[in-house]
Order: C-alpha cells, then structure tokens, then sequence
C-alpha cells in the first residue's frame, strides 16, 4: 500500500470514528505527523513489539508491550518501556515462548492504563514493526476494546521496507527470510536473544537505522 | 509496571567493557536508560560534529586517524570520544574516525558522562589517565611515517617462481609445492606473460576436470595487474583491496619480473605487532638489518605498556625477542663457521630464562656442549659464541659486567665439566657460589638440544633439593636482598650513589620475589623456572599456601607493571630505561600498592627464616 493510500485511508477511518474514540486516542491523531508522504529524514519513530498468546486477535491476548523511541536518527533508551499486560485469560501454550509465567501476568497492569502510556509516547511519531500485520491488528483490537476506536495511526514496516530494497535489487525474496534475526544479520548487527517485546522493539529499531543508513 | 533488568541486553554488554566491568548491576542498567544507540555505515567517516559524549562500541570495527596516518583501532567493548582529548577544551581538528565495518554505536552524552565520572572516582581516574595517555600518543605519531609508506621492494619475497608458458600444469604445481610458493609466474624470454596461483589450480583446473598435462598457459590469467618497482605498500594494499588479488608481481623499468608481493608479506610489514616483529628477526640476514631491527623494540615496548597489555604478556613478548635474536644470530653463525662438530644447546639464564625480560637488561648465557666433544672441537664453540655474544651486544643486550656469558670459558663446557662445576659450588656455598647458582639455576634451552639442558638440570635438581648446607647459605642470599620497607611502612631508598632517594626496583622488588620463588623451587625439586610457574607449582604441590602463592604472584605482577611504566616513561622522555624509581613520583594509588606488594614480600620472607636458616 503506497505512503498517499495508507493515508488516505487513516484519514478516512478517523473521520469515521471521531465521534466515537476516546480523547486520548483523538488528541493522538491531532499530534500524528502528516502522513501524505513518506516520513522526513530525521522524523521521530517509535519502535513497538507485542508478545501474544495466539496468532488470532479475535481468540488471542497481549501479553506484553515494548517500545523505544527514535529521535534525529538515534535511539533513545531513556524512554524504552516495557509493560506486562494483566491477563484477561490465562497464558496457555504461547508463555512457553515468551518465557512468562500466569503468575507474572497476574503481576500485569491494566491494558487500559499500559494503551494511554503508548498513546503518550507515541504522539508525534510515526511507528515502527518488524512485520506491522499481526501487531496492528492486536493493537487496534485493544484500542477498539478500551477506546472505542482502532488505533490508525501511521507506521512503516522494515519488513516491508527490506522486502521492497530486495525486490529493486532483483534479489528473490525466500518464504520465512526476512525474519528480524536474518534481516539483522544481512546489516551487520549483533544477534539477541528474541522473545522479549522490548528487545525485538529495540532490534527492530537498530535494523531501521541500518537500512536508513543504506 | 517496570521490569528491573529491562535493558538486560545492553546492560550485561556494558557489564564487559572497562571502565563499566566495576559497576553494580543497578548503576550499570541506570548508565543503560542514558544510552543513546547510532547505526553507522562502512566507510562512513565522522568527527566532533556528530554528537558528544562517549561512544562505546556494541559491534563493528572503528578507525581513528589523522593525514599522517592510523592512529588506532577500536573493536566491540571498546570506546572513543569524538572531540579532542586535550585538556585545554581545545578540539583537534585533524582527527577522525572511520568506520571500518558497519558498527552499532552506543553513546553515553556528555552530561551523563560527567555526573557518572563525579559519581565514580576510579571510572574518572579511568578516563583521566586515558586522555593523557591518548595524548601521549597523538603527539608521538605525528609525522612518523606509516609502515605503508615504505617500498615493495623492501618487503617483496625475491626470486618468485618462474616457469615457461609450455610447461604442464602438473609440473608448475610441483615446482609451486617444492619451492612452498603459492604462485608461479608464466615468462616468456624474462618477460611477463602471466601468473597462476593456488586458486586458480583449484577453480581453473580442479574444479573444471581440466586435463593436468594441458600447458599452464591455458590456465594463467594473462597481464596481471604489476606494481612498479618504486611503488609503496600503500599502492600495493589498495590495488589488491580494489582488484582482490592476494598476489601482485613487482617490474622493473624494462618489465621485468623483480618479486612478488603477498598479502602475508603485507602483514609481516606491520612492525607494531609482536609475533610479526618475531618473524622479522627471524628473516633478517646481516647484523647491521638486525641491528636496526631491535633498535625499534623499545618504542614498541611502549607502545606495548600505552596500551595497557598484561605486564606478564609484555615481559612473555620482550622474552621472545631475545629468543629469536640469539636463534638468529646461531643459524648466521653456523652459515659462516659450518655445521657443529657436535650436539650442543644454547643457555639463556636469569631473566631470559625465566620469560621475565625487560628492557636494559644484559645477557647472561652459556653454551652446554655434548661430552662427545675432543678438545680441538671446543674452537669451534668458541667462535660461535664470540660471535653470537657481540651480536647480542650490538643489539642492546650488553656484555654481562659478571662475565656470564658462553664467550668466557668458565660458561662454556662439555655436559660432565658443568655438573662437576653445580657439584663443587654445593659442597662449599661461598658468597660467589650462591651468586652464580641464583643465575645458574634459572636456565633455558635457547638454541640446540634441550635434552642436554634438561639433563643438567635434573642433576642440579636431584643435588639441591637434600642439600640443607646449600638452601641455608641460599636462604641468607634472599634474606639480604629484603624489599625497602622501615618498620613504619616507609619506604627505605638508596642512601648514596648516582640513584640516591630513590627505589631499585629490581634488585629491592621483584629480586626478592624471584629469590624466594626459587629457593622453594630448588628445595622441593620444582623444575619450572618462570617465577609465575613456580609459585603456582609450588601451591599445587602443598608447599605453599593458595593464598601466600596468589598474593606473591600480585605483588610480582604489580612491581614489574610499576617498572614497565616508568621504563615506558623513561623511553617516552629520550632516557636510557633502567630499574630505579622515585617513590615521589608515583601516584598515591601506585605508592600504597607498592607498599602492599612489599609487605606482601616480607611475610613470605619470615617463612623462610623459619623453614631453611640454619640455627634461627
């Protein structure tokens, strides 16, 4: 989808959930950098990872949000995040993955309270996935639950963007190679252990650099 | 809610850098919430411009440079500041930084800096020697010409291979396996047709099924790429990194061939690093070259202590110096007085034995020949050691003033003359005896046969150890060498002479630490001679406690790091470099460690009086 059409598209959805959205998700849109074209040289990001019980956002719950903002093409660790979402259900098979436990999710906080403080940080700043997909659509399940409106707000995706800069290349794009460690390695990048919402956040925003540097 | 250890992942990767490695794990994730983190591409070239504060380097490679060339490299843990190190704010303009490979950045701003360094005093001191230090070796480096800079021919192998265009592939690749080469030139009348290498035998002809009687003209690459023989290193560098050829032959005016150049005759070049300084001596074939050689050692010794390298590498690296030198000094020997009538080994003692070298030191040696020898082969041995001992002299390992060295009778004997000389100074331990026996009974095989080394040992070994009379008289040398402390903790100096008011280090701190390591050694028949080795022996084999032997080692590393630097020092300042220090000049940290480290020295001292001392 071009930068003009997504846009075009947020512009459409928030015109018609104006009535409906809570404050704190319409005072977000106010604030969204302009999103007709694609974001200035140095605009300010935020990069964002869910951890999720399932892969469906009508059966599956978020577990935990990372996140870590970008300013003038560097990373800012000072406003990394990361929030354990209290549990709506239990864990079930995925905690194996994600290494959390039922108790820890009973530790959570409330996923109303953990969206304003995304919502904050994320105002003024076009956000930033490793495959956008799957946590726009839990993101915006959580929105439209707690906000009455999904979330639409804009975002690039360095899966995407990878895919694109191989396709130019005439570089074929193998099934599963774009994976976030793989991407990593192409660039040069230390490995991390994955897993953990904020340290993908944090991978996916150093890949970011890398591919903004090229 | 927040995690603790949310920054895990940046964190435990500052928990392995210095100065950060001394942090508690909460200080080390509040330094990781400062953290800003740049992506920064290959080649990309930045400066002072592109933000302030610490950068600390999670991956990649970074080179900082000036016109006059490479001025150092960092690698992932290690970390740079961008804006000069001058201490008068001013910025030095002429540095940069390049990266050499893609780096992940992490960069602490300078306001974080400064209230960690306020908060730390040894993270401030961290700095604060470095900056000096960087300095130091900014204002060194200047003007100095790169190793690059000097000419192919001085580096190139000569005599390169050559073979005629009809000659089978087969053939080319005997003469290529015979002659250990890993390229063959292709000429025609002295002219240059090609080159094949061992790539191209195993891309061109393995690879292809290609016939090995076919011509190595089918398979040569035609008009490689050649340097001029008034070419630089620096050419040569770049036109292998641009064309990627690891082989480049070097003309003359009329074309024709001179030498080849290799990417390992490249990295021989690099004069800053030790196993290449090694290998250079080892190649050298006159003595002025060898000369010349090792009249580079000390800047590189300083460059050693500059860069904060283990004092027991330093002294290990300084070792191997010598080593090669005297190796390369017998095989030039040999080449001029032919082959050794007989078996024979080459003595290092004291110091070199022990892998403790310095800088200043004399040489201490002897030639232990086989008892096959009948008396009209000992001219031989006579004129190898002239030889090698004015060689070693004229490199900077004085003549020994004690006259221990194989040119002087008395050092060079048949395997039997030795042992009876070891026997007669145990029998009657006089003041000189004991003297002679403490360099004596460090030895190493430095050259030649190591089982006439070992022998000899053995047999000093198996006399010594029962020996009560001998360990006594040997017991009351290491107890009048006793480190320079008052009953006050004060440090004693020297009361008269050219080195008044000031320290021997050697002879009053790491003396003593040999001695005692020794003298344990001999008595419970430990046959290492480095004094690290004993000590640790010595607490493995329940002679020592784990504790006494550590502390022992620290003192050892401690005193010989403070001679390290102020030989480094004295360098730096034109001075010949020596062992005597001034306790004012030493920081407050360096004089109570030094003081630490002789305490250290006199409570093993007390062992000893009880233990060998006779009627104590």
């Amino acid at each position: 989808m071009s930068v003009f059409c997504q846009a075009l598209r947020l512009q459409f959805k928030r015109y018609q959930y104006r009535r409906r959205a809570a404050r704190a998700l319409r005072d977000c849109w106010q604030l969204s950098p302009p999103c007709w074209q694609s974001p200035a040289r140095d605009a300010a990001y935020l990069a964002i990872d869910l951890e999720m019980t399932s892969l469906d956002p009508n059966t599956g719950e978020v577990v935990s949000i990372g996140w870590v903002p970008i300013t003038h093409c560097e990373i800012d660790l000072s406003a990394a995040r990361h929030h354990l979402l209290r549990a709506e259900s239990l864990v079930g098979e995925s905690a194996v993955i994600h290494q959390l436990r039922d108790c820890d999710r009973v530790d959570g906080e409330p996923p109303a309270e953990v969206l304003q403080a995304l919502l904050k940080a994320a105002s003024g700043r076009v956000l930033l996935f490793h495959c956008a997909e799957l946590d726009i659509a839990f993101l915006n399940a959580l929105c439209q639950t707690h906000l009455a409106a999904p979330l639409l707000l804009p975002y690039v995706d360095t899966l995407q963007i990878e895919h694109g800069r191989r396709e130019r290349a005439h570089q074929p794009v193998r099934n599963g190679e774009l994976r976030l460690a793989d991407c990593r390695e192409h660039y040069h990048l230390p490995a991390y252990p994955a897993h953990n919402a904020l340290s993908d956040a944090l991978a996916t925003a150093e890949l970011f650099l890398a591919i903004k540097s090229r | 809610m927040s995690d603790k250890a949310e920054l895990a992942l940046v964190s435990d990767f500052l928990a392995e850098c210095l100065p950060f490695d001394s942090l508690d794990p909460q200080t080390l994730e509040d330094v990781a919430r400062q953290l800003r983190i740049k992506y920064v591409r290959r080649h990309h070239r930045f400066s002072a411009m592109d933000g302030d504060g610490l950068y600390i380097l999670r991956s990649g490679v970074v080179d900082e440079q000036q016109e006059s060339g490479l001025l150092q490299r960092f690698e992932s843990g290690e970390s740079f500041s961008l804006n000069g190190h001058s201490r008068d704010g001013e910025v030095t303009q002429s540095r940069y930084f390049v990266a050499i490979e893609d780096c992940l950045i992490y960069r602490l701003p300078d306001d974080a800096l400064r209230s960690l360094r306020r908060q730390h005093r040894h993270i401030d001191r961290f700095f604060h020697a470095r900056s000096e230090r960087l300095l130091r070796r900014a204002a060194r480096f200047r003007g100095q010409p790169s190793f690059l800079m000097q000419p192919v021919t001085s580096v190139m192998s000569q005599q390169p291979l050559e073979v005629g265009p009809e000659t089978s592939i087969a053939q080319t690749a005997q003469a290529m396996t015979e002659r250990r080469v890993s390229s063959a030139f292709v000429t025609r009348d002295e002219t240059l047709m090609g080159i094949v290498t061992d790539r191209d035998l195993r891309s061109r002809v393995l690879a292809q099924g290609l016939s090995p009687d076919q011509t190595v003209a089918s398979i040569m690459t035609e008009n490689p790429c050649a340097l001029a023989s008034d070419a630089t290193l620096f050419d040569a560098v770049l036109e292998m990194t641009n064309r990627g050829v690891h082989h480049l032959p070097v003309l003359d005016e009329a074309q024709q061939l001179l030498g080849v150049l290799t990417t390992s005759d490249v990295n021989v070049a690099r004069e800053d690093d030790p196993i290449y300084f090694v290998q250079r001596v080892s190649r050298l074939s006159t003595l002025t070259a060898l000369q010349e050689q090792l009249a580079r050692l000390p800047n590189l010794f300083r460059q050693w202590v500059e860069a904060d390298t283990p004092v027991t590498q330093i002294t290990q690296m300084t070792t191997a110096v010598s080593d090669a030198l005297t190796r390369r000094l017998i095989d030039l020997a040999e080449q001029s007085l032919g082959p050794a009538p007989c078996d024979y080994c080459w003595l290092g003692f004291g110091s070199q034995a022990r892998g403790e070298q310095l800088l200043g030191g004399d040489q201490d040696n002897g030639l232990l020949i086989d008892n096959a020898a009948i008396d009209d082969d000992m001219a031989w041995f006579a004129q190898l050691a002239d030889f090698v001992c004015a060689g070693l002299n004229d490199c900077g390992y004085d003549y020994c003033p004690g006259d221990v060295m194989a040119k002087s009778e008395k050092w060079r004997k048949r395997a039997a003359d030795w042992e009876a000389m070891v026997d007669g100074w145990m029998t009657s331990p006089s003041a000189s005896a004991v003297m002679h026996i403490s360099i004596f009974f460090d030895l190493r095989a430095i050259a030649g046969s190591r089982s006439l080394a070992e022998a000899l040992q053995q047999h000093m070994l198996a006399h010594s150890q029962r020996n009560t009379i001998f360990l006594a008289a040997l017991a009351e040398n290491v107890l009048a060498s006793s480190p320079p402390l008052s009953m006050f903790g004060r440090f004693l100096l020297e009361r008269s002479g050219e080195h008044q008011h000031s320290l021997d280090l050697k002879k009053r701190g790491v003396l003593p630490v040999i001695e005692l390591a020794r003298l344990h050694s001999l008595a419970n028949g430990i046959p290492a001679v480095n004094t690290h080795k004993r000590l640790q022996a010595l607490a493995r084999a329940g002679q020592m406690s784990l504790a006494d032997s550590r502390n022992l080692e620290d003192a050892f590393t401690l005193i010989n790091g403070i001679r390290l630097q102020q030989q480094a020092a004295q360098i730096a300042a034109g001075d010949e470099p020596d062992n005597y220090c001034d306790p004012r000049q030493l920081t407050r940290l360096q004089r109570s460690h030094l003081k630490q480290a002789f305490r250290v020295v006199h409570q093993a001292e007390d062992i000893i009086k009880l233990r060998y001392r006779a009627g104590n």
